[in-house]
């Protein structure tokens, strides 16, 4: 072998180019010795004058002088004779007509390339050919495992790893056809001329099915041919499209089959295949929330309380190459103890090998518009004022008399309340009607809300030589929300590096750094609920003084203000100027790892992470803050107002507020390395992956607190707390029980929390002849999660998977129309283990301070050690089948699953007598989940300026309890009718009282289980109860429909969740002080005897003998409806600027989007509840509307 | 064969590379947590004992089972359905689900106290002596503990039938998956009761009060006292009750325990560690006696039993006003709202050690002793000689010089100093199984306020001398006998 290789390096754009091209090339290399010559001009005409010189200088010239490529064989150099040529200006072709006219060499052009190959002899018998090919992608990396049918025969072959195939004794004009999922099939005629060397480059399909064969589980990037596993791959094509929120797991909404996706704002819930622990509905013990993996690993998951930014929330989508759901055991095991809740496996982008300098712009706005504060249908002020005149009888007034009222624990007095204290008890009607004739909604929309805005802008680049690659990108988002006076802008870097130092050794460096600056004012948080005749603001456009909103009455407030010397005054609107709230986030997250080939078929990978995050919240009370001032009179004595009063805090008129630091720090490492070995031998391949890898998680956070801060000279006041941690009496404003105010030492805090986690597992797969396939993998985590018993850790964690790829069997190669076919079988374990210090065998305790502790300082229990815990363990079974027809018209995954979770852990009840019956998180129970998972994809229409495209998820998930601890059960009513479990019923039931209308006093009646019909609170057992179904949705999917017209293209998003069931928010009031705005259905109450003929609801009581129970109607059965619902989640135009505009300016595409988002909603509740946002006081980011552009250079 | 050879050096140099690679320190795992920790060091056994869960307890029901409570319109008529069954004597004041008051706070008390005393001799990092003193405060945290559960469970300590009476379980280990639980006897909680005390008496290092939180020596003898009178062992009281008194300033003592005296000041409502007449603290919140209490009243005999000038009855703990403000309590009724802080002391407090020494030097006919006693307290609640007018504190003569007379005259003077914080019922409770007190019968009445009239009436049946267990504690003890 003569190999000889002359490279240019250098990155510019023909460079690049080139090195494509010798990429494509780099097959033939191996077969075959060529001699390729560099060129370094690339004059497009040929002027060339030679005689009797050989060949070999002749095509130098012509490469010099023309820029082409020549690849020829010395050996073929050989034969060939002298030339003697005379060009002027000539083409390239006439060059090479002159150049090899009489040769025993024939030549080809393609790409710039000049392939030259011995002319064959042409014989009078049919000739049989000898095809020998290669399928690469359109980056020219081997496919392996394409099809490749010669058309009318039942001849075939795939590829092997290389790429490489071969079909022998082929008729010459024989057409071959090559089809790879993903990709549009192609045909080829096989000539003399190609048969030798042939190189079929694949057409990525553009739709969601693009690379659909490559999936990565977080260690390793995996054909999904030999994985046996149920993985699901997102469409970035809808996600990164999605705007409404820059949250990446809200945009998977109804992508994937078997993933629940809670979209309400603040929610953030996601499921996959239903419940499989309880811990994080209680927000104690585990999380439901399935473990994300970034970039191979695994990161913390961030809870609100938490002080640090959120990894996930941090990424960029227009950053996310691709996003997998790792469902069953086999795909998820090698997540070990973490992965019950399922895996989804985030990957940012990377540059490419030997690809061009690209520059891509990707910009939108959307406009999310006001909150629908009109959400909950309520009481306008004039119904308002007369349903209070109905209730505040002198019976109501008995209870709620002023001399309770006006004193530091009545609670506050409402301007509809002085009128009647004011006026004994019994005002005018035109006093009623004067405040009637305010409507505080307007101003409430107007003045404590605006047009929330969300806005993006991201630019990246990237490209790659053949020993670098890189991908950058930076982004700014600026959030505006519906709260005025908050700023929320958001910068990012991400910067992904590969180096390949030679055939052995790569190494990638990924540095992604997000800074967060947000600040909000004092906006006064209001809705409808509040007094609808409550005004904020006068005609005049002056802010008002509502007192009332501060809790205490007029008198109280005056005589505390006069005794304290400090003003009460309380004014919302002024108030949003008086303090603020500032935080800055820093987050960054490197990533590196390397890929050794140790000797062929084995290497070592190592991947390093660290992560550190910074937060820094100031949060800064003015000296004018109401907050401050109250603070100030709770602890200033004084008898009267003519006694100097004492004050224990530092006051107004030496200096200010109160400011507030917290410093959060998280860090994270990751270590782990790994050995793959992976051969192909024969019908053999093997991959064997085993490996270590250690982590580590710590965070702080210190809150700092000063009062008398002066924000000009930086100075505080001192306070003593040492005195004010006992009950100071005589205060101006008690804040305790009317007696007086204590304040432990709050001016200092500080946590700390590391977490270590060391695992080891191992991998194996192997597959015969592309058509038999077994997975094994095999996991121990180990943690430093204390207070658990060693045993309970060395819980390795497996699964088994095997596989029949149908298709390649050879009774399937006559089955033209069937292109992928297979059945997989999977069965493993996954676990879930208890957060750190929530859940132990031994008792753990938590430092407390108090002022009744010797010292100041002392413990408490924070979690009772429970000796039986164990970990939570999830044993699924999968059966899947995937397909693909027609060409892949039709491709389609099914999965069936069966999951069992045993030892679920969550909150369980231990028995009174233990001291503990309020809970403790333990081992609740057993639950099982089985289901059906499809995912369709599906060409409707193929042609040239119109194609249709849809994707179509479904889920359906049935989850029933089998086990439950004896410390979980609930024998009453009350207790089951807010239980997460019950026995033989759905994870998440709902039960419902039968409710039996209203007796003749309006009180609500159950019916029990004997049929006795009773208004007694406390007779209901739990067999009395109604189930009415699961809370959880049954059925959930997508349906996406895509459609291309030449320039144009147009998608719909479509989620729905059916199946389940929710309680209706009925938003009345029953007794007790009338103060909150109430639903309209107020007004049809029970009034009189006689109205529970027509009315189902309870009357408002002013006393509360006797006793009624009215959850028998407020969780009662009428008082369920179905929370099922379907929404149109996004409509998105795209219209893609003509390319001959486009590449005027140098571009190579402009694309400009139009979206709206939850545009429709179809509901099975006729209350007009948007079961998204159940139990909201309002809705918010409905019907809002995106701008979108996306330009590429 | 080369392949072969091949792959078996492709394997052992992986193992190899493997091992290198996997070999971490063992001690990676074995960090020592932060802010979270398992105890282990006799230090932080000691700091379990600075604990809420051991000071507050919210179990207020039996305050309203005193007979010094009345009830009063129109509150009466809004009352919670557990104010109103309880007032009413009923067994039945939970709903079906919920905890009850008697037991929540108590049993999560016992859980640490137990943990305490198993584990902290196996401590580390402190002196055998350090280790037995925190399991003598444990332990008498322990029996206080019990000591109250005893009397919301069992019948009153009556010699002849307790080694049967039925009280709650014997719960000396913290774990909470335990399941089985069946009812101890009366005997049985006391004898653990006394033989903690015992052990603390004899182990706990300090003598005197050194944190009203902790317990101290005399602290564990007054407290033990309480215990035998409350079994009618007065004899066995008095000599603990004489060292309790005279050792509150003994070795170790670092805050002062003395009375407050009314003349000079009101102390208001100190907190519970700040009270300087506790020596030990225990408090309870006590809506009966907060200050947004509309319901419960001090009946009119309870009223009339102090003197007019009885400091004790200053504005700042009592209100002679109902509600609303124009319709005054009507004149000779002397109802009395209570307006105390909602927080009550009753862990080991000095005014009670001096009444329970009165009380049992005048059953053990030492009368000149227990007047002695009752006038200490009474010097410090009632005015001093001014003048001409005489001094209000000292004890009627005819009533010193007459046992029984006298045992009464303390006994209200409990009432005096302790009215509506839960004292009553338990000085009712031994009294009814007191030899030398016929069997009293009591009534609770509710008073309309505007026109002084009794609107219901409520006699008291004798099986509320206990509590009944929960609906949920019986649910959850399918096997537990509850009481009637």
């Amino acid at each position: 072998m003569n190999l000889n290789l002359h490279l240019r390096c250098g990155i510019n754009r023909h460079a690049l180019h080139k090195f494509l091209l010798i990429m494509k090339l780099v097959i033939m290399l191996l077969t075959t010795a060529i001699l390729q010559v560099s060129a370094h001009t690339y004059a497009q005409k040929i002027t060339l004058n030679r005689s009797n010189t050989p060949l070999e200088k002749v095509m130098k010239e012509i490469r010099t002088q023309s820029g082409y490529d020549f690849f020829y064989d010395l050996e073929f150099i050989k034969n060939t004779k002298p030339v003697t040529i005379n060009l002027k200006n000539a083409t390239i072709e006439q060059a090479l007509e002159q150049s090899f006219a009489g040769q025993p060499l024939t030549y080809s052009i393609a790409n710039k390339i000049v392939i030259i190959k011995e002319r064959l002899i042409t014989a009078a018998v049919p000739v049989l050919l000898d095809l020998r090919g290669t399928v690469l992608d359109e980056s020219g990396n081997p496919l392996a495992g394409a099809s490749v049918r010669v058309k009318g025969s039942t001849s075939s072959a795939q590829t092997n790893e290389g790429g490489e195939f071969s079909l022998l004794d082929l008729p010459a004009n024989a057409v071959i056809v090559v089809t790879y999922v993903g990709y549009v099939p192609q045909e080829i005629k096989v000539s003399a001329q190609n048969a030798a060397n042939m190189q079929i480059f694949m057409k990525a399909e553009v739709n969601s099915l693009t690379d659909i064969n490559i999936v990565s589980n977080g260690y390793q990037t995996i054909s999904k041919e030999r994985s046996a596993g149920s993985f699901a791959k997102v469409d970035m094509n809808v996600v990164s499209n999605r705007t409404t929120s820059m949250n990446i797991l809200q945009s998977l909404d109804g992508l994937v089959p078997g993933l629940v996706v809670n979209n309400a704002p603040n929610r953030s819930q996601l499921m996959i295949r239903g419940l499989s622990t309880t811990g994080g509905t209680t927000g104690v013990g585990t999380t439901s929330q399935p473990l994300y993996v970034v970039d191979g690993l695994a990161v913390p998951i961030t809870n609100a309380r938490d002080n640090f930014p959120d990894i996930i929330l941090s990424i960029n989508p227009q950053d996310v190459e691709s996003i997998t759901v790792l469902k069953d055991a086999t795909a998820a095991s090698i997540w070990g103890a973490r992965a019950a809740n399922g895996v989804i496996v985030i990957t940012t982008k990377k540059g490419t090998f030997n690809s061009k300098l690209k520059i891509n712009y990707n910009g939108f706005v959307n406009f999310q518009g006001k909150p629908n504060l009109d959400y909950q249908k309520l009481l306008n002020s004039r119904q308002y004022i007369d349903v209070a005149k109905e209730i505040m009888t002198p019976a109501y007034f008995a209870q709620f008399p002023y001399s309770t009222a006006n004193t530091v624990t009545g609670g506050g007095i409402t301007p509809l309340d002085y009128l009647y204290y004011n006026n004994g008890l019994n005002p005018t009607q035109a006093q009623l009607d004067a405040l009637a004739s305010f409507d505080n909604r307007q101003q409430i929309k107007d003045l404590f809300y605006r047009d929330a805005v969300l806005s993006n802008h991201t630019l990246s680049l990237n490209g790659g030589g053949d020993k670098y690659t890189f991908y950058g990108s930076g982004s700014y988002t600026n959030t505006v929300s519906s709260a005025p006076g908050e700023k929320n802008n958001n910068y990012k870097i991400n910067v992904r590096q590969d180096f390949k130092f030679n055939n052995r050794l790569s190494v990638y460096l990924l540095t992604d750094i997000t800074y967060n600056k947000s600040s909000a004012k004092r906006n006064l948080n209001i809705d409808y609920f509040n007094n609808p005749y409550q005004m904020f603001r006068d005609a005049n456009g002056n802010n008002l003084s509502v007192p009332t909103m501060t809790g205490y009455s007029n008198d109280v407030l005056a005589d505390a203000s006069a005794r304290a010397r400090v003003s009460l005054d309380y004014n919302p609107l002024d108030e949003f100027n008086y303090g603020s709230t500032q935080a800055d986030n820093l987050l960054a997250r490197l990533n590196t790892g390397f890929k050794l080939n140790i000797v062929k078929g084995l290497r070592i990978e190592g991947t390093y992470g660290y992560i550190a995050g910074k937060n820094k919240n100031t949060d800064l009370e003015g000296i004018q803050s109401y907050l401050v001032r109250k603070e100030v009179a709770s602890f200033a004595v004084a008898a009267s107002p003519s006694i100097v009063p004492k004050y224990y805090l530092p006051t107004n008129g030496l200096s200010g507020g109160r400011l507030t630091n917290i410093n959060g720090d998280q860090r994270k490492w990751d270590i782990r390395h790994q050995l793959i070995y992976d051969v192909t031998r024969d019908k053999h391949a093997l991959t064997v992956l085993a490996g270590q890898e250690a982590q580590e998680q710590f965070s702080t956070f210190t809150q700092s607190r000063v009062r008398g801060f002066d924000p000009t000279l930086l100075t505080s006041a001192t306070v003593d707390y040492a005195t004010i941690a006992g009950l100071v009496t005589g205060v101006a404003l008690p804040q305790l029980a009317g007696v007086g105010s204590n304040l432990i030492n709050d001016s200092f805090g500080t946590a700390e929390t590391t977490s270590r986690y060391t695992s080891y597992y191992g991998n194996l797969g192997y597959t015969y002849d592309r058509k038999y396939t077994l997975n094994l993998s095999w996991r121990n985590d180990q943690s430093n999660l204390f207070g658990k018993d060693k045993s309970a850790q060395n819980k390795p964690i497996y699964a088994i998977g095997t596989k029949w790829s149908i298709a390649n069997e050879d009774f399937m190669k006559s089955v033209t129309w069937v292109r992928d076919l297979a059945l997989r079988a999977t069965y493993g374990i996954t676990g879930n283990s208890p957060e750190a210090g929530i859940a132990s065998s031994q008792d753990i305790i938590r430092p407390g301070s108090s002022a009744f502790f010797q010292n100041g300082i002392g413990t408490a229990i924070q979690t009772p050690g429970n000796p039986d815990l164990s970990w939570e363990r999830t044993a699924t079974t999968n059966i899947g089948l995937d397909f693909s027809v027609l060409n892949g018209r039709l491709s389609a995954s099914v999965d069936l699953y069966s999951k069992k979770s045993t030892d679920l852990l969550g909150l369980i009840y231990p028995n009174s007598f233990t001291g503990f019956p309020l809970g403790i998180t333990g081992n609740q129970g057993d639950i099982t989940n089985k289901g059906i998972e499809v995912m369709l994809h599906s060409n409707n229409i193929r042609s040239q300026n119109f194609s249709w495209t849809t994707n179509w998820t479904f889920a359906y998930n049935k989850s029933k309890t089998v086990d439950i601890s004896s410390f979980t059960q609930s024998t009453t009513g009350a207790g089951q009718i807010d239980a997460i479990a019950k026995l033989g019923y759905a994870a998440y039931p709902l039960f419902a009282y039968k409710y039996g209308g209203l007796d003749n006093s309006g009180a609500p009646q159950v019916i029990l289980a004997d049929g006795t019909v009773t208004t007694n609170p406390t007779i209901t057992k739990a067999e009395d109860l109604l189930y009415m179904g699961t809370t959880q949705p049954v059925y959930n999917g997508g349906l996406s429909n895509n459609f291309q017209y030449k320039a144009f293209t147009l998608s719909a998003n479509m989620v729905y969740n059916l199946g389940h069931v929710m309680r209706r928010t009925r938003n009345l009031s029953y007794s007790g002080v009338f103060r909150r705005n109430v639903s309209e259905d107020f007004l049809n109450r029970w009034k009189v005897p006689g109205d529970e003929a027509f009315t189902d609801i309870p009357a408002f009581r002013t006393t509360s003998s006797p006793a009624v129970e009215n959850n028998y109607f407020e969780k009662g059965d009428i008082n369920v409806v179905s929370a099922s619902f379907v929404k149109l989640r996004d409509v998105t135009l795209f219209y893609d600027l003509p390319k001959s505009l486009v590449n005027r300016i140098q571009a190579q595409g402009i694309s400009f989007r139009v979206q709206l988002s939850n545009v429709m909603l179809w509901t099975k509740n006729k209350y007009g509840i948007d079961p998204e946002f159940y139990g909201a006081n309002y809705t918010s980011n409905q019907h809002t509307v995106t701008f979108g552009v996306n330009v590429s250079l | 064969m080369k392949p072969i050879y091949k792959y078996t050096r492709n394997l052992s140099l992986s193992i190899l590379l493997l091992a290198t690679v996997v070999s971490c320190k063992k001690s990676f795992l074995e960090i020592v947590p932060k802010g979270r920790i398992i105890a282990s060091k006799t230090t932080e056994y000691d700091l379990m004992l600075n604990n809420l869960d051991l000071i507050n307890s919210n179990g207020d029901n039996h305050v309203v089972l005193g007979d010094e409570i009345a009830a009063v319109e129109p509150a009466w008529s809004a009352a919670g359905y557990r104010d109103r069954q309880i007032f009413k004597y009923e067994g039945d004041i939970y709903t079906q689900d919920e905890d009850a008051e008697e037991t929540l706070a108590p049993l999560r008390a016992l859980y640490i106290y137990n943990k305490i005393i198993n584990e902290v001799m196996a401590s580390s990092g402190g002196t055998e002596a350090a280790q037995k003193s925190i399991r003598g405060e444990a332990m008498a945290g322990r029996a206080w503990t019990y000591f109250f559960l005893v009397n919301y469970f069992g019948k009153p300590y009556n010699a002849a039938t307790s080694a049967t009476d039925l009280a709650l379980p014997l719960i000396t280990a913290a774990d909470v998956t335990e399941t089985k639980f069946e009812r101890a006897t009366v005997q049985q909680i006391y004898d653990l009761i006394i033989s903690d005390l015992n052990t603390a008496i004899s182990d706990v290092t300090n003598t005197g009060v050194v944190f009203r939180g902790r317990i101290s020596k005399a602290a564990a003898k007054g407290l033990l006292a309480k215990v035998y009178m409350s079994m009618g062992k007065h004899a066995e009281a008095l000599p603990l009750l004489n060292q309790s008194i005279a050792e509150i300033a003994g070795p170790g003592a670092a805050v002062s325990v003395a009375l407050y005296n009314y003349n000079t000041a009101l102390p208001g409502f100190p907190t519970t560690v700040n009270d300087t007449e506790n020596l030990y603290s225990k408090s309870l919140a006590n809506s009966a006696s907060a200050s947004s209490n509309r319901l419960f009243y001090l009946t009119p005999e309870a009223a009339a039993l102090y003197d007019p000038a009885d400091l004790r009855l200053a504005p700042t703990y009592y209100a002679t006003q109902a509600t609303p403000v124009t319709a005054a309590i009507p004149a000779g009724k002397m109802i009395r709202r209570i307006v105390t802080s909602n927080v009550t002391h009753f862990g080991v407090r000095l005014a009670d050690l001096y009444l329970m020494r009165a009380e049992v030097k005048a059953r053990l006919e030492d009368l000149p002793g227990a007047v002695a006693d009752v006038e200490f307290l009474r010097k410090n609640r009632l005015p001093n000689a001014v003048g001409a007018t005489a001094a209000k504190w000292p004890v009627p003569v005819q009533i010193a010089t007459s046992k029984m007379p006298l045992i009464q005259f303390i006994l209200q003077e409990r009432i005096r100093e302790f009215a509506a914080q839960g004292y009553r019922w338990y000085d009712m409770r031994r009294l009814s199984v007191d030899p030398l007190f016929e069997a009293s019968t009591y009534t609770h009445k509710v008073y309309n306020t505007v026109t002084g009239l009794v609107t219901e009436t409520y006699a008291f049946k004798p099986e509320r001398w206990v509590f009944k267990f929960s609906p949920k504690i019986m649910g959850e003890n399918a096997g537990l006998v509850n009481n009637p």
